[in-house]
């Protein structure tokens, strides 16, 4: 199963707004800073139909839910500091399904991003990875 | 008898046919230990496993890679109840035990006397026998406690909180040869230490004749006048989705079936198999459990050290058991506050990060069938019970860290705060309902699913292993499990399995 491109746009505005660049002095790389779509492609081509269904639908209701709080625009055209507003709203939404919405695109988003080497190796983990993932291969 | 080897798709050009004493379905805990055990009492031996044959040198250095090659599912594999529950298991050569902890426990007496009480449980799997086994797999395995050498701090924080707290606690019994402290053992063992079945009872069985169809699918079991004959499968290329050459493994004695309590049903259900009691699937238990984090002054650094070295059965009568998970930053990370710059601030301090869990003996019984896109469809839902269980376990992983001297704890119980600065604050979470969707759990250690007894009426597998309505073909997994454990449940798995194996060797 592979996105469509506004999907990916979708997909790239989310994951730039849960892990941004110059967010920390010691790492201030973010998503966009690591090459995150092509970790995408991996999993889309990998992982189980009802999982990547999963993230679809997550994708679409974060994307949707501005709409549904009367704002007549989608997540990716939130400032900044809305989109992190909207993700911690829905994290603590009393409906079970909607609070898994980021926690799913969150997961997504640590997967690729904690596993490349550069990004552990600001942390400070010793030794981080010599070997880039797979994914990360163009 | 033929010699021992390991095949897999790329090596197959064309449809598969062997013959073998005992074809045995799974090389995990179950499996593997059987063919440790006919292989070595001179029975020719062929195992089909679905998962591929990854040595150590192969192993990726991310945990995205090891989902790829030796999880089920890329660990996407989902429970369905009030709550979506990813079930964990290992799908390699190996199974489970090759990206477990390592935890090595024997069956709680209590259990046992229960399972002899309420289910059956004959004195062919009397506890004098199966300590007999334990003791042999403790020696083979090299099971032992964590060493201080390779303790590593997020395991002794847990030991020092413990302590502190007056509770009872002990270093974990691992089956790890010569730790190295790489904390990877959820990504596959990097120097192959880890006595998982990959690493230990699978190279035996090869060595003493066994052949091993790993990247291969059992599709059905055949019957032929009324006893086990074959088994069938396919071979296939799990991540360009394609399916290669058949296999055919015809077995002169016996089948056994170690695919574990999700696989096990699934393959004997498409062979029109233990379906008499109406039970298979069904019964289906397990250890949920959810972690908590802990932010300390000093360095944790979770990146060394024995992956799982401490734990605490203080309150093993009260259905849980804690105990530290040394979680890789890529897993870590998810279950940290906050998303955006808040997200990464908390990433950054990842080295000062301790992660400890409950994992409990749920009540709740859920049911395996065939899912809709091919695999399985898990239903599971905690009952209000467990939730309770699972509030308390968490409160009490939170007085510990405190304990230890954590200056902030995150609880990730939906409804708290998502960072406790001190034990007072642990009120809010008695306050909220006993509700499993407040949590973010996992399932591990399932059972149940092709249980175990006298009466065909009541169980799917005889006293010794057997199907009450398929001679011939076994059962040597957690399946035939009347109940969880309360504990990690390799040990008994595998000694459950090599009793079932020297009754196949004896019949």
């Amino acid at each position: 199963m592979t996105f469509f491109s506004f999907e990916r746009r979708w997909l790239r505005a989310a994951l730039d707004a849960i892990l941004p660049s110059g967010a920390h002095p010691k790492l201030d790389l973010g998503a966009r800073d690591v090459p995150l779509d092509r970790f995408v492609d991996d999993l889309l081509l990998r992982a189980p139909a009802l999982a990547v269904l999963g993230v679809r639908a997550s994708l679409w209701a974060l994307t949707l839910a501005p709409l549904a709080r009367g704002r007549l625009r989608l997540f990716i055209s939130l400032a900044p500091y809305e989109q992190i507003a909207l993700l911690e709203a829905l994290a603590r939404s009393r409906i079970h399904l909607l609070r898994e919405v980021p926690v799913l695109l969150k997961t997504l988003a640590c997967l690729g991003y904690c596993g490349v080497p550069e990004v552990q190796r600001r942390i400070g983990i010793e030794p981080a990875a010599s070997v880039p993932p797979r994914w990360m291969a163009p | 008898m033929s010699a021992g080897r390991i095949v897999q798709m790329a090596d197959v050009a064309a449809p598969v046919d062997d013959i073998a004493d005992v074809v045995i379905v799974g090389s995990g805990a179950g499996g593997a230990t059987v063919a440790r055990v006919l292989s070595e009492a001179g029975l020719d031996v062929a195992i089909i496993e679905e998962g591929p044959h990854v040595p150590a040198e192969a192993l990726t250095q991310d945990l995205y890679g090891a989902f790829t090659m030796l999880w089920r599912d890329l660990g996407m594999q989902i429970a369905r109840g009030r709550m979506l529950m990813p079930v964990l298991q290992g799908s390699c050569v190996g199974g489970t035990t090759a990206i477990n902890g390592a935890i090595v426990h024997r069956m709680p007496e209590a259990i046992h006397a229960l399972w002899q009480r309420e289910h059956g449980l004959t004195d062919f799997f009397s506890y004098a026998e199966l300590s007999r086994i334990w003791d042999r797999l403790d020696a083979e395995l090299f099971v032992g406690p964590a060493p201080d050498a390779v303790l590593g701090n997020n395991n002794a924080l847990m030991e020092r909180g413990a302590q502190r707290a007056g509770v009872r606690g002990n270093r974990i019994r691992r089956n790890v040869r010569d730790c190295q402290g790489a904390a990877r053992c959820n990504q596959g063992c990097p120097t192959a230490r880890r006595q998982s079945m990959n690493n230990s009872y699978v190279p035996r069985a090869v060595a003493a004749g066994a052949r091993v169809y790993a990247t291969c699918r059992a599709s059905r079991i055949v019957m032929k006048d009324g006893r086990a004959a074959a088994v069938e499968g396919v071979f296939h290329d799990r991540a360009a989705r394609r399916a290669g050459p058949a296999l055919r493994l015809r077995a002169r004695r016996a089948v056994v079936v170690a695919a574990s309590a999700i696989h096990t049903p699934l393959l004997l259900r498409a062979s029109g198999l233990g379906r008499r009691s109406r039970l298979l699937g069904r019964r289906l238990q397990a250890h949920p459990g959810t972690g908590v984090g802990g932010l300390f002054d000093e360095p944790v650094r979770m990146w060394f050290g024995a992956t799982q070295g401490y734990e605490s059965t203080h309150w093993w009568d009260e259905r849980m058991k804690l105990e530290s998970v040394g979680m890789p930053l890529e897993l870590a990370a998810v279950r940290l506050p906050g998303f955006g710059p808040e997200l990464v601030r908390n990433i950054a301090e990842f080295g000062h990060l301790a992660m400890w869990g409950v994992q409990i003996r749920a009540r709740a019984h859920g049911r395996v069938t065939p899912g809709l896109f091919g695999g399985a469809s898990i239903a599971f839902d905690l009952t209000d019970e467990d939730a309770h269980t699972l509030k308390l376990g968490v409160r009490r992983l939170c007085e510990l860290m405190f304990a230890a001297g954590a200056r902030a704890v995150f609880p990730g119980v939906h409804g708290m705060p998502e960072r406790i600065r001190s034990a007072d604050e642990l009120r809010t979470l008695d306050a909220l309902p006993d509700d499993p969707r407040l949590f973010h759990g996992i399932a591990s250690h399932l059972f149940g699913t092709a249980v175990l007894g006298p009466d065909p009426a009541h169980s799917v597998v005889g006293p010794r292993g057997e199907l009450h309505d398929a001679p011939g073909v076994y059962v040597a997994d957690a399946s035939i499990f009347p109940t969880n454990l309360g504990v990690n449940p390799q040990h008994a798995i595998c000694a459950l399995a090599w009793r079932i194996a020297e009754g196949i060797a004896d019949a």
